[in-house]
């Protein structure tokens, strides 16, 4: 609760109906890999510049060949756009990469990950929420090198 | 990464301000599958409804089959939906059709092809819709297959 409110206060509650003008994103998101192993849980979004987004997940770091796992990751996204309208509601693009970091659930093997994301973020019009489906084309470096893709999905409220 | 340029591509061809529903429409989102035999995958969907009741969608995202695990597919789905109920606040639907995938995965090509009949809840506020459905599926290739008991959940944002 009290982080809410430091984030809200952080955010400021002036630009209630500018989705690209808020700061912070409180939610969760979820990537199935390849072999629906799962990486992500909560996530924390920051407007840093712009509409440079950085965004954290924890603490599931599952990839390919790797499950379960625990981790974080971040990644840094640009977000473009509303490139389509209805009413309230708009969609964005967000566009980058990032990194997942984690550990097998023995703790032995670290598991490191560099990712590119690609994909939509709808802003419902009658909330400060989100939804977004992303691609996340990924390449496991460590324990082992292999390639992998997940595909995402989050919902996020602004503040 | 491939879908999002067409997104505003899309937009610029077709009618704006289409309703969600109506001819014109164009939609992005997710479709997840769960199959036996960790045949479950994932695909990021652009949508496109050139003629009312009929629509198509195609999406990239995953290969999992009852065989073959870590792979990539292109999707591809028809489907026509008719309405059964509507109480403002939110609509439901039936909707019924095809639906394919062509890939690759553990170094062999893999395609699946079947029907499908779903339920949708459609926001009256925002066009957003959740379908949930039953869609069994043929799995040519090495060792054909036929899976029944696998079902489908889609969220889509309709513009």
């Amino acid at each position: 609760m009290h982080i809410l409110l430091a984030l809200s206060l952080f955010g400021g509650a002036s630009h209630a109906a500018d989705i690209t003008r808020r700061k912070s994103g409180v939610g969760v998101h979820v990537a199935n890999t390849a072999r629906q192993d799962v990486q992500g849980g909560l996530a924390l979004t920051f407007r840093t510049k712009d509409q440079l987004l950085v965004r954290i997940t924890a603490p599931m770091a599952g990839a390919a060949y790797i499950s379960p796992a625990f981790g974080a990751g971040a990644d840094a996204l640009w977000r473009t756009g509303p490139e389509l309208k209805h009413d309230r509601t708009q969609l964005f693009l967000r566009y980058g990469g990032g990194m997942l970091v984690g550990t097998d659930r023995y703790g032995v093997d670290t598991i490191l990950v560099a990712r590119g994301v690609a994909g939509a973020e709808v802003h419902l019009g009658a909330s400060p929420a989100t939804i977004d489906f992303e691609l996340m084309p990924a390449f496991l470096i460590a324990p082992y090198r292999a390639v992998d893709l997940a595909v995402g999905t989050g919902v996020s409220w602004w503040f | 990464m491939v879908l999002a340029p067409l997104l505003p591509l899309l937009a610029a061809l077709l009618p704006a301000q289409a309703a969600p529903g109506q001819a014109g429409a164009v939609g992005v989102g997710v479709t997840e599958r769960f199959g036996a035999h960790a045949a479950s995958r994932s695909h990021l969907m652009a949508w496109l409804r050139p003629a009312d009741p009929l629509f198509f969608g195609v999406g990239l995202g995953h290969a999992t089959t009852r065989d073959t695990v870590a792979g990539v597919s292109i999707r591809a789905s028809a489907a026509f939906d008719h309405e059964l109920v509507d109480l403002q606040a939110f609509r439901i639907l039936i909707e019924g059709g095809g639906v394919a995938t062509f890939g690759a995965a553990d170094s062999q090509l893999v395609s699946t092809v079947g029907p499908a009949a779903r339920l949708v809840f459609l926001s009256g506020d925002d066009p957003i819709s959740v379908s949930l459905g039953w869609s069994p599926e043929f799995q040519p290739g090495t060792h054909p297959s036929f899976e029944g008991a696998a079902s489908e959940l889609s969220f889509r944002a309709w513009f």
